[in-house]
């Protein structure tokens, strides 16, 4: 038999019994719709959370840090358990194994072996086909206002950044020209509500942030863009009375679109350098000959070296992470997170295939002299049996269908009322709680879905099928036709 | 040519044994017409099964052209019937869903033979049991004597040697037993197919060039068949 002919014929047999037949493509349906949906769920937030790695880095970039085992140097060793006491071993831990124990102001030798400094940037810097490289720092304000307006508002950080990165941002409102600028500052377009103006307006505004003077060298705890500088005069005291307090003038280049992340910003690292040696109370040039930080951004010359430039930067001895490998993570995290809350569509998925079975052994029951008369005519078992298995396939793919559509039609509609809230007229039912991302869809539905979900209910709905298949192709023809 | 030798074929129910075939010894010749006359349970549906590889024997043999039927496997037997045999029932067996025409292709689109083809391959057979005008009706749309037309559409479509008909006329009023008798009459006559047919009816079973009266597994007695007048 045709294989063509094997599907048609299985496909009209599942209008005999219409009303068993849409029963049980409803309950395949539904396990289909919970697995598409968490999955589209699932991508969602994916794509949001990637977005907001994108913040921070791009293509072109690559993250560097040094080659240090924290664990290791936290004391930490996995499933290493209690080490026994040796009278000879050393007191202090030296995991860099150098015998130095230089710890400089109050930092811990290992942490110090985690900073990058001034020789670590240049080396980076000379690697084939990088365009630039920084260190990353971040800088706290005390406020961030407007220069003709007395309304402060709070400015989380300021990133220091190389401009392969500010350039990069997905911006609402940009002007190219200011973002050359060592002055330059990129906002969240949050700060456009905040002082009620349009975006476009905002960007080349000056705005003044206010830096305290503390002595600290920014040396604070572990965490990104946690940067140091060791003081050459360590132990330097505050004298009394009120710390020294200075605003600096710096213009909105850009706006980006608000994102978890809205009270951060991006600053060149000039700009870093001069408000954190302010904080500091150091001289510039002094700061910033002496300045470590966690972590280097290089920036490649074009998107299509990354790898390579990744490569030859390990090759140094460093720790590097290139956007797709962070980005990678991610995904893979929400790809588990997705599969894991599709438990639930392969729980309702498992009654439907025990649905199916069911359902195909009624059949065969009902069917059982006209399959004695197909083997009377030369049918042969396993023709009948791939009768039996398709018929099982079909109804799996048409419940896949349907629940996918259900997915899809369910998902947008989620999408919507969440941008667009429910209102009657004038009345608010619902505030649209995403109505701030406009580029955000908690439900997005992909290819991969579709053909995974397929996939997924065929062979469920096979494999629940091969039984009632194997069944009717061992019926005996000649009981089959007394019957 | 059927040879059948010492056939034996017992079915259990409880705790009785049924020797539904019991050491029956035949010969079958090709392009001959036997008729199965003889009490119900005598053997008759059996060894029409047996012959048609829907059964198989316990002991004895049965070669088909010298194809021992036991030595196939089962798509050996399947083979077997999409080419050889033609099955028709008294209860004609059509597919209640499938009009006449697609009733009758079943076998070839088994056979795997493309669309087209096997579409002009079964409006030939209906033309031969004179239903061309009948093609797209559905077997409840059609009277009985038609049904088992069609039926034999469906056993004929694939030009097979032998045709097994179990009581064909046994669900029929006599007008449209006599046609279905003259129809395969005509089919043994001008294409030489071989009819091996069940029968309660004496004045069908007078159709056969051979009757076998059949009687506890075995062939009791044989006589001539085809009287005269049959034929006048």
């Amino acid at each position: 038999m045709k294989f063509y002919d094997l599907l048609a014929t299985s496909f009209r047999n599942l209008f005999r019994q219409k009303a068993r037949t849409v029963l049980t493509v409803i309950s395949m349906m539904i396990g289909a719709f919970l697995i598409a949906i968490m999955m589209s769920v699932g991508n969602g937030l994916k794509q949001f959370m990637v977005s907001q790695v994108t913040l921070f880095a791009n293509t072109s970039t690559i993250a560097v840090q040094a080659n240090v085992d924290f664990a290791q140097a936290f004391g930490m060793s996995l499933g290493g358990g209690v080490a026994e006491f040796e009278e000879e071993s050393p007191q202090v831990q030296d995991p860099a194994g150098e015998g130095q124990n230089d710890s400089v102001n109050g930092v811990p030798d290992f942490l110090s072996e985690a900073f990058l400094d001034q020789e670590d940037l240049e080396k980076l810097q000379e690697i084939d086909g990088v365009s630039e490289a920084a260190f990353e720092t971040y800088v706290t304000p005390d406020y961030i206002r407007l220069a003709e307006d007395e309304s402060p508002k709070l400015l989380i950080s300021m990133y220091g950044v190389p401009s392969g990165i500010r350039d990069r941002v997905k911006f609402s409102s940009v002007d190219r020209a200011l973002l050359e600028r060592d002055d330059a500052i990129v906002l969240s377009d949050s700060y456009a509500e905040a002082w009620n103006m349009d975006r476009e307006d905002l960007v080349g505004e000056t705005v003044l942030v206010r830096m305290t003077q503390t002595g600290d060298t920014g040396v604070s705890g572990m965490g990104m863009g946690m940067t140091g500088n060791i003081p050459s005069d360590a132990g330097e005291q505050e004298g009394p009375g009120e710390p020294l307090r200075q605003e600096f003038e710096l213009v909105v280049a850009g706006l980006f679109e608000k994102s978890i992340f809205s009270q951060i910003s991006f600053i060149t690292p000039q700009q870093s350098d001069i408000l954190r040696a302010f904080v500091s109370g150091q001289e510039l040039s002094e700061f910033s000959e002496e300045e470590q930080a966690f972590e280097i951004i290089v920036v490649a010359e074009d998107d299509d070296q990354v790898d390579a430039v990744d490569r030859r930067i390990e090759d140094l001895g460093y720790q590097s992470s290139t956007f797709d490998e962070a980005v990678g993570q991610i995904g893979v995290v929400f790809d588990i997170l997705g599969v894991a809350l599709s438990g639930f569509g392969a729980i309702a998925m498992l009654v439907a295939s025990i649905g199916i079975a069911n359902t195909l052994l009624m059949a065969i029951y009902e069917r059982t002299r006209e399959i004695g008369v197909m083997k009377a005519v030369g049918a042969t078992r396993s023709t009948i049996g791939l009768l039996f298995t398709m018929e099982a396939a079909w109804l799996g793919i048409i419940g896949g269908t349907v629940g996918l559509l259900f997915t899809k039609l369910f998902g947008d509609a989620v999408n919507f009322i969440l941008h667009e809230g429910i209102s009657i007229g004038s009345a608010t039912l619902l505030e649209g709680f995403l109505a701030d991302y406009p580029t955000f869809d908690v439900s997005v539905f992909s290819i991969g879905i579709v053909l995974l979900v397929l996939g997924v209910t065929a062979g469920v709905a096979i494999v629940a099928g091969l039984y009632p298949a194997w069944r009717a192709s061992r019926l005996d023809p000649v009981v089959a036709l007394s019957r | 040519m059927i040879v059948i030798k010492e056939a034996e074929r017992t079915y259990h129910l409880g705790d009785e044994d049924i020797h539904a075939l019991d050491g029956l010894s035949l010969e079958i010749k090709k392009g001959e017409f036997i008729a199965l006359v003889g009490p119900s349970g005598s053997g008759k549906s059996t060894l029409m099964n047996v012959i048609g590889a829907l059964d198989s024997l316990d002991s004895g043999s049965i070669s088909v052209d010298g194809q021992d039927l036991s030595k196939l496997s089962d798509s050996g037997k399947a083979m077997y019937r999409r080419k050889k045999v033609g099955f028709v029932f008294q209860t004609f067996n059509l597919q209640a869903r499938l009009t006449a025409l697609e009733n009758v292709e079943l076998p070839l689109m088994l056979d795997g033979i493309p669309r087209k083809k096997r579409r002009d391959l079964a409006l030939e057979a209906l033309s031969k049991v004179h239903l061309s005008d009948r093609v797209r009706h559905v077997p409840s749309e059609l009277s009985g004597g038609q049904q088992q037309r069609v039926a034999i559409a469906r056993a004929i479509v694939n030009r097979p040697e032998i045709l097994l008909a179990d009581e064909p006329t046994g669900n029929l009023d006599s007008k449209s037993g006599e046609q279905i008798m003259k129809l395969l009459k005509s089919l043994n006559e001008q294409e030489q197919v071989t009819i091996v047919m069940v029968t309660h009816n004496e004045d069908h079973a007078a159709f056969a060039h051979r009757v076998l009266h059949m009687l506890d597994g075995n062939i009791s007695h044989t006589r001539n068949g085809r009287k005269k007048e049959v034929y006048g």
